[in-house]
């Protein structure tokens, strides 16, 4: 059984809305039940692939790109969604 | 009616730019953005509240792109919080609304993008897809959506759901507009590693160029018997029509689908549990008590599944079977040319009724999760109608081979009608 506080803690999530969140363990244990087939897939020896794309560093130039550079209290973050 | 009254009743808009106001003037292209992309000066929420403050101080490299093309972005499209979804009603600005019928789902992630396509409010509109989330809402809004290959656009600037499927792509009512805007999305940014410069197949399996003597797998597994019936009829009617112009249908099998939802949902919710974890307010937007029910439930399981202990029994394990998923891909591909299949195994559902399902969206997604998780490329066209609501049919066609699929459902497009019908509340050009 997956224990939520524990989890919370770790994911560094409030848990104060985790209490309002009605059946929370109920449904983290609905999908983790639905992954189970997962043990049916044979994977002995086989390579896991983490990404599918590109595996190789792109290298650029140590210098400063000036349009890159955040111009201070132009763009500073207000509330517009009441 | 104008844009602004049809988004009242469309909600497929989060943020409607002035330039959304203006008359459509000669030879301009408005474009609408989903709400995930970073727009310098134009708020981007990725429809979630913690980011409802968040003003981006740079634009996407495929948002740039747009605008250097010389279109017009017009507003920020509504989706499900973080593309946590495939209905948008996990989004924290209210459920998009599906043009052909207002009580339904316009589908998800991309809801707004694609229902804003539908309801004439934008020439294209950029979507992004992690497993179905352009696909999807483009088969349930009547739409062309095509997900490109991994790699092939720039995620740069895109906030980041699970980065290892996710891909940007555009949403239009016609294979010509989105392969125009596929055109300027595209292409190998430094500022994103994993972008490529990708190489299509050269010699067909089948066809030589044209569709006549191409082949044609349908996988058997993916006309599922718990999918709605008209909709395979549907579906396999269309596929008819590729037929008739010179196309052989194989069925193939394929791995089992249902397996590709527990491979997606393992390796979506890890990555989310990561990507998610700057999210905590102290360099922009709120903090983590802003985050709804859904997008903590997905950062509880993936720090679940990427704890220590637990970490080879889902994480390791899904991405082992990833392997045999691309795996199963390539011989498939050893054999047909491209695979067609419905997008969706259903019509859009009514409003409300997937709340309390845990796995609604993989569920729902079923159909497009083993091939985002290979990275293939695939379109989603409309091929028919059930209960006077759309049906999508997807073609997915082998790594860096979007010139192939583009293709085929243009030609299927010249010989039907389908992506021409509109919905009664849709703008007129």
């Amino acid at each position: 059984m997956i224990s939520s506080a524990k989890i919370a803690k770790l994911a560094n999530l409030p848990m104060r809305d985790l209490r309002d969140m009605g059946d929370l363990e109920g449904k983290l244990a609905e999908t983790l039940n639905y992954v189970e087939i997962l043990k049916e897939i044979k994977t002995e020896g086989v390579v896991p692939t983490y990404q599918v794309g590109n595996n190789e560093n792109r290298m650029r130039g140590d210098v400063i790109e000036p349009e890159r550079i955040i111009p201070t209290g132009k763009y500073e973050a207000k509330i517009v969604w009441e | 009616m104008g844009i602004e009254e049809l988004n009242k009743k469309l909600n497929a808009f989060i943020t409607l730019g002035e330039m959304a106001r203006l008359r459509w003037g000669f030879g301009e292209v408005k474009v609408a953005v989903k709400d995930n992309f970073c727009t310098k000066g134009m708020l981007t929420t990725a429809a979630s509240k913690i980011l409802s403050n968040f003003i981006p101080p740079y634009d996407a490299t495929v948002v740039e792109k747009v605008k250097k093309a010389g279109q017009i972005i017009i507003g920020k499209t509504n989706m499900d919080a973080f593309a946590h979804g495939s209905s948008t009603e996990t989004s924290d600005y209210g459920v998009v609304k599906n043009p052909w019928d207002l009580t339904r789902v316009a589908g998800g992630s991309s809801g707004g993008s694609a229902a804003a396509v539908a309801a004439g409010m934008c020439d294209w509109a950029l979507g992004s897809e992690t497993a179905g989330s352009i696909r999807g809402p483009a088969a349930w809004c009547g739409v062309v959506g095509l997900k490109p290959t991994y790699g092939r656009v720039s995620r740069y600037g895109l906030i980041a759901m699970c980065s290892s499927t996710d891909c940007p792509g555009p949403i239009a009512d016609s294979v010509e507009k989105v392969r125009r805007a596929y055109e300027i999305i595209k292409g190998v940014d430094p500022k994103d590693a994993t972008t490529q410069e990708g190489k299509e197949r050269q010699e067909g399996i089948g066809g030589r160029g044209g569709i006549k003597g191409l082949k044609i797998g349908l996988p058997k597994e993916y006309f599922m018997d718990s999918a709605q019936k008209r909709v395979n009829e549907t579906v396999l009617e269309a596929a008819r029509v590729l037929e008739k112009l010179g196309a052989t249908l194989i069925e193939v099998k394929t791995m089992e689908p249902k397996y590709a939802i527990a491979v997606y949902t393992v390796i979506q919710r890890s990555e989310v549990s990561s990507n998610l974890a700057r999210m905590d307010g102290v360099r922009f937007g709120l903090n983590r008590e802003a985050f709804n029910e859904e997008n903590m439930r997905r950062i509880m399981l993936g720090t679940h599944t990427l704890q220590s202990g637990y970490y080879d029994a889902y994480y390791k394990k899904a991405q082992q079977a990833r392997t045999l998923i691309i795996k199963d891909f390539e011989k498939l591909f050893s054999r047909v040319d491209l695979l067609l299949s419905p997008t969706m195994p259903s019509v859009a559902p009514k409003i409300g009724v997937t709340s309390g399902q845990a796995m609604y969206g993989e569920m729902a997604d079923v159909l497009s999760e083993a091939s985002s998780l290979a990275g293939l490329p695939a379109i989603s066209v409309p091929c028919g109608f059930v209960e006077n609501l759309p049906v999508g049919m997807q073609l997915i066609g082998p790594k860096w081979n979007e010139e192939l699929i583009l293709k085929i459902a243009q030609e299927f497009e010249e010989k039907t009608d389908w992506h021409e019908r509109k919905p009664n509340i849709a703008i007129s050009g």
